[in-house]
């Protein structure tokens, strides 16, 4: 009886599973030699046509994960991804990162311009960004801020887009720039910014655009590449290079170790140093070029100054606390 | 466990057995005919879409190719070499040549001209397009190719031939441009209206879709789908996707057809499918509890019945009011049970009768008076030689031979308890006095009649199996009252009566061995009064105690 029972459940069970089955989809895969996994930090409008024009010329299929660099690398550094290569992500979290990365050295290096960390052959320079400081032309008729020292100008006061430096890579690059640049008790400078800000930053680096470009701030810092996209978008606007001079600091791609596809991560990198691929940085994206042959001429060249990126690394950790202790104080 | 159930009732197995051929056939219908209606509809759509997609990417192959035909022609055109070496825009002859040979396409797109810088010289589209990077996109593509090189660009597809000199030398590029225009109007006629198209580069990102919207999403899980080698379902599970190569050109076609049956109506045909099984359990259960209970009652009903007749009890009638072959069945059971109980009550009858005869053929053949006399004379002798016990033996002997033979069957219970006195005197001759036997019968019941030596049977098992091998014995008889029946109970201090016999003498069967004075007691009691008389008989503290129960007839005297 529990045989004839069995029988007919598996029966019933049969008949609700038969369906016919799908279309067969090996033939449209791509073969393991074909693919590439990126994790990229960067807005899409930068990473799209790049990875596009590299699909079309190699005909390697690319998935691409996005998210935060530190997000990216922390997953990249549990283990658990199947990521080939990190596109995007300042020198300092490169550097923070380096052991999850495979050393290489692309053929296309040695147009790279000396003054470019090449990340000790582990990362390789993608472009240089650069911070700049942006105020509202219309608000703004006379008196326009010049360099890092219109930031402590009481003029401003309250008026000045600060992207918050615990949440903002490039806000933490500004406020040591601010730092380094400035003359003067370092304690000081900065409690006479954070009094001139009334305690108040904004959520991250986009956000200073808008703060300004709505007249809700007069002025602000963030990078040159979000401003000048800003102004060529036609926001009312205008960029300003610090008279003191500003950093300029590379980001930049990596092979990760004992990835899947290690020789199509090589082949991305290489197409990222190609001279046209560089040149698409500056007509495009308002990014600057790291190579020496590819001409910035269509950005303004800044005041070079001399970051020093190691004293903003090892800083970080107390400057921060000191900031929030600061800024505390400045609410209440 | 179901085996055992199953076999422990042949209700069970009626009830189990409706309920299999009425449910399975029938659950295997439900799931049977969903699924072969929805494996139906799947396959017609299939089989639309792959005739579909064979026409769809059929046309726009030959478009591609005569495109790229025409733009290969153009580029080896001299016209075209000397009007790009010479530069500038205003080569007459070439705009002719231009016109001339993209008549049949130019529904389709736009041919353009491009110098080695990227900018546009000639056009057959009203607006010059805006400057191309040549070491980027399609005229990077075309310079490294050999024939007509293929682009996804935003808002269509852009197709270039390069045009070199003998040398090898790049002098410009021949540009066609299909945008999403040029598609739609390719492909709406050959579209059904719910369908819609994708077109995707070799590695499947977009060029151009029907469905401007939710394109780059479902394109975008799609491919996801395929790098994951999971079937193609999209962002939302109510379509069907399947994609042919289209030709040589390395584009691929993606039909989406929204299924005939989705998700939602799917959970509704299994929802009601689910609902219907559940009734018809339902109703499979009521049914095979109905059919096996209506079967088996009956029997059950015979089974008992015929259980109680296997302990005796004749008087058991079914009595069915039911017309059908179960009641056939209780009314020929009813029958046998009436006149086996007939039939028994004459061959008891009978027995009785033969009994008497044989009786009276002894009587007849031994002359009592010349046993009274024997008897009368043996008293004397004892008398005369001083020996009082062969006296007193041979008088008791002589009066309970008298009571025997007497024609009166039935005797007051005075002259039984008298009979009783003297079978004791016989027996305390025998046993001395190891025992003492007390008879304590009240007065009312002096006169009442009882069936003759009726009791003595029931002292003298009191005696053999009580008693006998004790030295202090006691046994008392003694007389009760209980709803107009007499109760006579004879007791004992003896070791009591073994379990067996006890539960047999209760339950009136037949006892093998010794205790066959009881036995017959209790049937002659039943015979002669019914069922509801006889003896009983239990073990008590002391020992054992037998009760004979007997309607209370008074003698005439005393009525």
């Amino acid at each position: 009886m529990c045989r004839i029972l069995s029988l007919l459940l598996a029966v019933l069970t049969l008949a609700g599973c038969t369906r016919a089955p799908a279309q067969e989809l090996s033939a449209f895969m791509p073969q393991p030699e074909e693919r590439l996994v990126i994790y990229t930090s960067h807005k899409e409008s930068v990473y799209a046509p790049i990875i596009k024009e590299f699909e079309q010329r190699t005909g390697i299929w690319v998935e691409v994960q996005t998210g935060g660099t530190v997000t990216l690398l922390e997953r990249i550094a549990a283990g658990d991804s199947d990521c080939d290569l990190l596109f995007g992500g300042g020198a300092d979290s490169l550097n923070a990162y380096s052991s999850c990365f495979a050393p290489y050295t692309s053929p296309n290096a040695d147009a790279i311009a000396p003054k470019y960390d090449l990340g000790n052959g582990l990362w390789t320079p993608f472009s240089a960004l650069t911070t700049v400081l942006i105020y509202n032309t219309k608000l703004v008729r006379q008196n326009a801020p010049t360099g890092w020292n219109s930031l402590l100008d009481r003029a401003w006061q309250g008026r000045i887009a600060f992207a918050d430096p615990t949440a903002s890579g490039s806000g933490y690059t500004a406020l040591c720039t601010l730092l380094q640049v400035l003359p003067g008790d370092r304690e000081q400078t900065l409690r006479a910014f954070v009094d001139n800000l009334n305690g108040r930053v904004l959520e991250d680096s986009g956000s200073v655009i808008t703060a300004v470009a709505d007249g809700s701030c007069y002025i602000g810092v963030t990078l040159e590449e979000t401003a000048r996209k800003a102004v060529y978008d036609g926001l009312d606007l205008a960029v300003v290079y610090p008279e003191e001079g500003t950093c300029i600091l590379p980001d930049g791609a990596a092979v990760i170790q004992g990835c899947a596809h290690p020789e199509n991560a090589q082949k991305f990198i290489d197409f990222l140093l190609a001279p046209e691929t560089q040149q698409r940085l500056v007509t495009d994206f308002f990014r600057r070029s790291i190579r020496s042959d590819v001409s910035d001429s269509l950005l303004p060249a800044p005041p070079a100054l001399n970051y020093d990126l190691a004293q903003a690394e090892t800083q970080r950790q107390t400057l921060l606390e000191h900031w929030q202790e600061l800024t505390g104080e400045g609410i209440s | 466990m179901i085996r055992t159930w199953v076999q422990r009732s042949f209700r069970n197995r009626i009830f189990l057995t409706v309920l299999l051929v009425a449910l399975v056939p029938l659950l295997l219908c439900d799931v049977l005919m969903t699924q072969v209606m929805i494996a139906r509809s799947e396959r017609a759509l299939r089989l639309s879409a792959q005739a579909e997609m064979t026409q769809l990417s059929g046309h726009l192959e030959q478009l591609l190719t005569q495109c790229g035909e025409a733009a290969r022609e153009l580029a080896s055109s001299t016209v075209t070499r000397s009007a790009l070496r010479r530069g500038g825009d205003d080569s007459r002859i070439l705009y002719q040549l231009l016109y001339r040979d993209t008549i049949a396409l130019r529904d389709y797109g736009d041919f353009e001209v491009f110098d080695t810088e990227g900018r546009c010289l000639y056009t057959t589209a009203s607006a010059l397009p805006a400057v191309r990077s040549t070491d980027w996109g399609l005229l990077y593509a075309a310079k490294h190719a050999q024939g007509p090189a293929l682009r996804a660009e935003s808002g269509g597809l852009a197709g270039a031939c390069a045009v070199t000199t003998h040398t090898g030398q790049t002098l410009g590029f021949v540009v066609f441009r299909l945008s999403g225009d040029n598609f739609d109007l390719l492909f709406s006629p050959l579209l059904p209206t719910f369908d819609d198209i994708l077109l995707v580069d070799p590695t499947w990102r977009m060029v151009y879709c029907t469905q401007s919207t939710h394109g780059e999403d479902t394109l975008s899980a799609l491919r996801s789908q395929l790098l994951a080698g999971q079937p193609l379902t999209g962002s939302e599970a109510d379509c069907g996707y399947y994609a042919a190569a289209c030709g040589q050109t390395g584009l691929l076609l993606i039909l989406q057809q929204p299924k005939t049956y989705t998700a939602q109506v799917v959970r509704s045909i299994y929802f009601v499918a689910g609902v219907m099984g559940v009734l018809c359990l339902g109703l499979c259960l009521a049914c095979a509890w109905w059919l096996s209970r209506h079967l088996s009652e009956p029997v059950g009903e015979l089974d008992a019945a015929m259980g109680r007749v296997e302990k005796g009890d004749y008087d058991v009638r079914i009595q069915s009011r039911r017309q059908d072959e179960m009641g056939r069945l209780a009314a020929s059971f009813d029958r046998m049970t009436q006149e086996y109980q007939q039939n028994l009550i004459r061959s008891v009858q009978r027995e009785r009768e033969l009994n008497e005869t044989k009786l009276r053929m002894l009587q007849s053949q031994l002359n009592p008076h010349f046993l009274y006399n024997t008897l009368d004379c043996m008293k004397w002798l004892g008398v005369t030689h001083g020996v009082n016990q062969v006296a007193t033996l041979a008088t008791d002997l002589a009066a309970l031979l008298r009571a025997g033979i007497s024609g009166d069957e039935r005797i007051t219970l005075e002259d039984e308890l008298e009979l009783i006195q003297r079978y004791l005197d016989i027996q305390e001759i025998r046993f001395g006095d190891r025992f003492v036997c007390e008879l304590d019968v009240d007065e009312r019941f002096q006169y009442c009649i009882v069936p003759k030596l009726v009791l003595q049977p029931l002292v003298e098992n009191a005696i053999i199996h009580g008693v006998a091998d004790s030295d202090e014995g006691f046994i008392k008889l003694w007389a009760e009252e209980d709803n107009g029946d007499m109760l006579l109970y004879v007791s004992d201090n003896g070791p009591g009566i073994p379990e067996d016999v006890l539960r047999r003498l209760n339950n009136h069967e037949t006892i093998p061995g010794s205790h066959l004075g009881l036995n017959n007691i209790d049937r002659i009691i039943r015979l002669y009064y019914g069922p509801a008389y006889g003896l009983t008989a239990q073990v008590t503290e002391e020992g054992s105690l037998v009760c004979l129960r007997l309607p209370m007839e008074k003698g005439e005297h005393h009525a």
